[in-house]
């Protein structure tokens, strides 16, 4: 198969060899763990680089040949590209493999987002069930706001605990503005 | 401000409580129970979608007691102010006794902010037409 003479689809075909190496190296990350694990931790659980220096290189090894095995087809007489613009194979899957690991840095640093937003949801949540149990007011143990919050978008449970947190020590209490 | 009578007979079921919003949005609510003003012996339990029935209990036993309704009116995503309404209804034997809109924000406009509302009101139970009628001069019975 040779690459047409269209840049446009020489860019497409250059993103799909990142995606697909990409999703190449998580299917073997998940098959085999341990022998491409490039986060080695110590006992303190820090990130210890030279125990890890092996799971990395074996990595960015299998996503080099990934890219390779995945650019290949579309190459001819060993350059890749469009029209006159064409560049080695080599270097393409070099090029290649880094842009898979961009990527996938990317989608870990979105993971890591959406694990920080739930930590502090139930940060926030623990804090306001401490604060309810100081004034006396525990949730009631049937009720919503003892339940643990799922979601940090469970924005009614919040709020029923937050009505915990704030309880009123008059009958007659005025509304409170914020709480 | 002091909070609101409502009229209990003693014969005349559990009394239990209900809250209804007059817009688009949600209310969710806390009841608690005081046995004088400024002493809040606990909560009685909560008013939202998935409860929206709240039993307090028999007239013998909630008859002289304050509760206060603590809730927030919840805005819908994305959606234009609009004015809202809180309406709490207390119940007997399944029969309507009281309603009223809370003075405390109970009503007004809800923009993309929770609007907080409270409704204070004492259980009292109503005084027998009988020993009215005889003129009696003895204390009213109350709860």
């Amino acid at each position: 198969m040779s690459a047409a003479a269209d840049p446009g689809w020489a860019l497409a075909a250059f993103v799909a060899v990142v995606l697909g190496t990409e999703r190449l190296v998580a299917f073997a990350r998940a098959a085999v763990p341990a022998w491409l694990d490039d986060e080695r931790r110590n006992a303190a659980g820090e990130v210890d680089l030279s125990a890890g220096r092996g799971g990395r290189l074996r990595l960015q090894a299998l996503a080099y040949a990934a890219a390779l095995a995945l650019a290949g087809p579309a190459a001819e007489t060993g350059r890749w590209g469009a029209g006159e613009a064409r560049l080695p194979l080599p270097l393409v899957a070099l090029a290649a493999s880094g842009g898979a690991a961009f990527w996938s840095q990317c989608l870990r640093r979105v993971a890591a987002g959406r694990a920080l937003s739930v930590t502090r949801g139930a940060v926030e949540t623990l804090r306001l069930r401490r604060r309810a149990e100081a004034r006396g007011a525990t949730p009631l143990a049937s009720g919503r706001a003892a339940r643990p919050l799922a979601r940090t978008a469970d924005r009614r449970g919040r709020l029923l605990l937050q009505l915990y947190a704030h309880a009123p020590e008059h009958l007659l209490a005025p509304t409170e503005t914020a709480p | 401000m002091s909070p609101a009578d409502v009229w209990i007979s003693r014969g005349g079921g559990p009394v239990s409580l209900r809250l209804h919003l007059r817009s688009p949005g949600a209310v969710v609510a806390v009841v608690w129970r005081f046995r004088r003003p400024a002493e809040r012996d606990g909560g009685v339990g909560e008013l939202h979608r998935d409860s929206p029935e709240l039993l307090l209990g028999p007239p013998e036993t909630v008859a002289g007691w304050g509760f206060l309704v603590d809730g927030y009116v919840v805005p819908p995503h994305a959606h234009p102010p609009v004015p809202y309404q809180v309406v709490v209804t207390v119940l007997q034997g399944g029969r309507v006794i009281h309603q009223a809109v809370p003075t405390d924000h109970g009503s007004g406009v809800l923009g993309a902010v929770e609007a907080r509302f409270r409704y204070p009101f004492r259980l009292r139970v109503a005084p027998r037409a009988g020993a009215r009628r005889e003129g009696s001069r003895g204390p009213r019975r109350e709860g």
